[in-house]
């Protein structure tokens, strides 16, 4: 410090200085508060207002607006690569990379393992208008707007309603279709294995469900 | 603050730009970062003065607890520190003041509440003591003498005499005690004239 450069009236005394001085050395602060207090400060490291101030606060809410675009991105993004790469003649191969994806997906969500762990009934979705709000036993559509990316590379199969759908083993709400593609929708009454056909209702429900077997009836008219 | 100040602050930096004195410039970077270390510093540097300081205006206990609300207060309001307004130093004497004063009040210790009307009133200037606990000092010893009278002064005397021999100036000393600078002036002229007459009486001129 700089004192006394605006008080040249009041002239310190050098010895009432000295004493002053000598005083304060005979009298420090007690090494034990401040033990306690940088402890405490160490212990609460959060505490005590850290993140004040505009450059936290932006940081922070920068932090804020990536996770939420990376969330919303992970919602949007197709819930099975698989389908875009479904093939009949590749199942194993196709279940393997699915699996796998899968399990990553599981470390990151905690989300109970599913090969459709992402789906639009995922509870983040829900509250979208779009699919999720409808009954369950109602045929997705298309969705609109930003789902609609989502949607059109599984729309395919959901739109048209598939006749025909073959039961894939572990998995309750996802089918197989006749192109090799699958198809995710709850369907309460199919089998657990082997084809069935599905008779679907105008307004998108179920109205019978009759299981064919292992012999697919997909060429058939 | 008005809202020009604080555009005029933005646009000069002020609050970006560290401050000059090392121990502002650590409480500038204990602001940004929390840093424990950087608070250490801050308690070495200046810890001893603010205690002292506490101490000769309360007592041992009272001051204790103080120097720690005060580091707490310190830890708490980081982020109110701005290094254009206020050294370091004066902004943390300013908390203990703060709290000293708050806390006297509290336990019914603060005599009066009017320190300027007893500032030109010798007889009102005997009222404003604390009770100090270091009140049987040894007469025959110089430093004894010295806290003996030095704690015997009035709180207010008392008070701008040890800012001032904490280095603060009588704008800071002014800002610190929100009491203007004549009046200021004034009582360290008693305080000096008072530990003066004293010292000499007892052990003859400097």
């Amino acid at each position: 410090m700089a004192p006394h450069d605006d008080d040249r009236s009041v002239p310190l005394d050098d010895e009432l200085s000295s004493l002053y001085q000598q005083r304060k050395r005979r009298h420090p602060a007690p090494e034990r508060l401040n033990k306690t207090l940088l402890a405490t400060t160490k212990a609460d490291p959060s505490g005590h207002g850290r993140g004040y101030g505009w450059k936290s606060a932006a940081s922070s809410a920068a932090a804020a607006v990536v996770i939420v675009i990376l969330g919303v991105n992970w919602l949007q993004e197709p819930k099975l690569t698989i389908s875009e790469s479904a093939s009949p003649a590749s199942e194993m191969a196709d279940t393997t990379v699915t699996e796998s994806e899968m399990s990553a997906r599981d470390s990151l969500t905690e989300a109970p393992k599913s090969l459709a762990a992402p789906a639009p009934e995922a509870d983040a979705r829900r509250s979208e208008p779009a699919p999720s709000s409808l009954p369950r036993s109602v045929v997705p559509a298309p969705m609109a707007d930003k789902a609609l990316q989502f949607e059109a590379l599984q729309a395919e199969p959901v739109a048209s309603a598939p006749r025909f759908l073959k039961a894939i083993e572990g998995e309750a709400k996802l089918y197989e279709q006749c192109d090799g593609s699958l198809f995710q929708h709850e369907i309460p009454d199919a089998p657990d294995t082997g084809w069935f056909e599905v008779d679907w209702t105008q307004e998108g429900g179920i109205r019978q469900i009759t299981p064919i077997g292992d012999e697919s009836q997909c060429l058939e008219p | 603050m008005t809202l020009l100040s604080n555009v005029q602050g933005w646009f000069s930096g002020r609050g970006d730009a560290p401050p000059a004195d090392p121990d502002s410039q650590l409480m500038w970077r204990y602001r940004q970062s929390g840093g424990a270390d950087l608070l250490d510093r801050l308690m070495r540097n200046t810890g001893d003065d603010l205690y002292h300081f506490l101490l000769t205006q309360t007592d041992a206990a009272f001051a204790e607890d103080l120097y720690q609300s005060v580091w707490i207060r310190v830890m708490e309001r980081r982020h109110l520190y701005e290094p254009g307004t206020a050294k370091f130093k004066t902004w943390l004497f300013t908390l203990g003041r703060n709290l000293m004063i708050d806390e006297l009040r509290r336990q019914q210790r603060w005599q009066t509440t009017d320190l300027d009307h007893a500032e030109t009133d010798p007889a009102g200037l005997a009222e404003l003591h604390t009770q100090p606990l270091e009140s049987t000092i040894a007469q025959d010893n110089l430093h004894q003498h010295f806290d003996r009278v030095l704690l015997g002064l009035p709180f207010a005397q008392r008070e701008a005499f040890v800012l001032q021999q904490e280095g603060f100036s009588l704008k800071d000393i002014s800002e610190i005690t929100g009491i203007g600078q004549e009046t200021i002036r004034s009582r360290l002229r008693f305080a000096r004239q008072t530990l003066q007459q004293q010292l000499e009486a007892h052990h003859g001129p400097a």
